[in-house]
């Protein structure tokens, strides 16, 4: 079970689909915008395909708490850019958007890249984490929606290497 | 990644399927029939296919029906259209999107429709642009995950000779 799963996991967490997502969520504009622009790859995930994953269940203590962590998600939508000479002003502008929606969680800076993360709280529970990042000519938007515990992507992160997440380590509980 | 992504993600879909006959597949079958690639496995021949005697494999596959597999010949230079084609005519047969991905290489998507019973219906197409084909992919039946390891005893060698005596 073990050698099926981990690809299977790999695959719906670094998808992050779409299918419970709220219709003017952050990213629905540029993915509307960027739709025919084949310089973007468009990835979209519903609650539906999330929910087949709560079907698998595996001895592994560590694979088991992936399932869970992924089986409270709803829906998942990703927008890549690459190639965008303009990527800098993109990301500026879908962070302004953001910026009016979202609450700043964190932001992460160095000489290469910029990346800055969003949440959207209900009653005490992150309902929606947006991630923008931006490195060159490379753009990236994400936004994540469900039963969001930043602890447990955290230690998704860990498990499969999602690059981003694994700044939610410094957050304080 | 993204094909490694797009491959998982549709056999995980696939794996809790049991798909009748939509009619957007059954018209692409017949509009590509004795062209392009099809494939199609009853359980009995899937059972062939266990290398290792697997009882596992045999008891993933035990509620499997069928497996289908339609691609478009290569000299076709409308694989995309047809994508598309197809894509927009299952969401006219009530068909929700669950999962797409979209780039200049590759487009696929999965899509589910409730069925009549507790099982729903699903339906996965593919469009390649570096192989210039579109194809689409169903399985009536579903299979037991707890014995999905087994996966590893398919034949894919022989999965491949079966592939070439069909087309």
């Amino acid at each position: 079970m073990k050698l099926m799963i981990k690809p299977i996991i790999i695959a719906i967490a670094i998808c992050f689909t779409s299918a419970g997502i709220a219709q003017n969520n952050a990213i629905d504009k540029y993915y509307s915008d960027y739709a025919d622009d084949e310089r973007f790859t468009k990835v979209s995930i519903s609650s539906k395909m999330f929910s087949l994953f709560t079907n698998f269940s595996t001895e592994d203590a560590n694979e088991q708490q992936v399932i869970e962590t992924i089986g409270k998600l709803k829906g998942l939508k990703i927008l890549i850019g690459d190639g965008i000479i303009d990527s800098k002003q993109i990301y500026k502008a879908v962070n302004s958007t953001a910026a009016v929606s979202y609450e700043e969680l964190m932001t992460v800076e160095n000489a290469e890249q910029e990346m800055i993360f969003y949440i959207s709280e209900s009653g005490g529970t992150i309902t929606e984490l947006v991630m923008l990042m931006y490195e060159g000519e490379s753009i990236m938007i994400l936004s994540l929606t469900g039963d969001i515990d930043l602890q447990e992507l955290s230690n998704l992160s860990d498990k499969m290497d999602i690059q981003g997440f694994e700044e939610f380590k410094n957050l304080k509980k | 990644m993204i094909k490694r992504i797009l491959s998982v993600a549709m056999f995980v879909s696939i794996a809790f399927t049991s798909f009748s006959q939509s009619n957007t597949v059954t018209e692409f079958e017949k509009k590509n029939e004795g062209s392009g690639y099809n494939l199609y496995m009853y359980q009995s021949v899937i059972r062939v296919l266990n290398k290792d005697d697997n009882q596992d494999f045999n008891r993933l596959i035990r509620d499997l029906d069928f497996l289908k597999v339609i691609i478009t010949d290569s000299t076709e230079s409308s694989a995309k259209t047809e994508y598309l084609t197809l894509s927009s005519s299952i969401i006219k047969e009530g068909y929700e999107e669950l999962f797409m991905i979209d780039n200049k290489d590759m487009k696929a998507s999965i899509y589910e429709k409730e069925g009549n019973s507790d099982k729903s219906e699903f339906v996965a197409f593919v469009y390649s642009a570096d192989f210039h084909r579109t194809g689409a992919f169903q399985m009536k039946g579903e299979l037991d995950l707890k014995y999905l390891k087994a996966f590893e005893s398919l034949d894919f060698q022989k999965l491949k000779e079966l592939a070439e005596d069909q087309n």
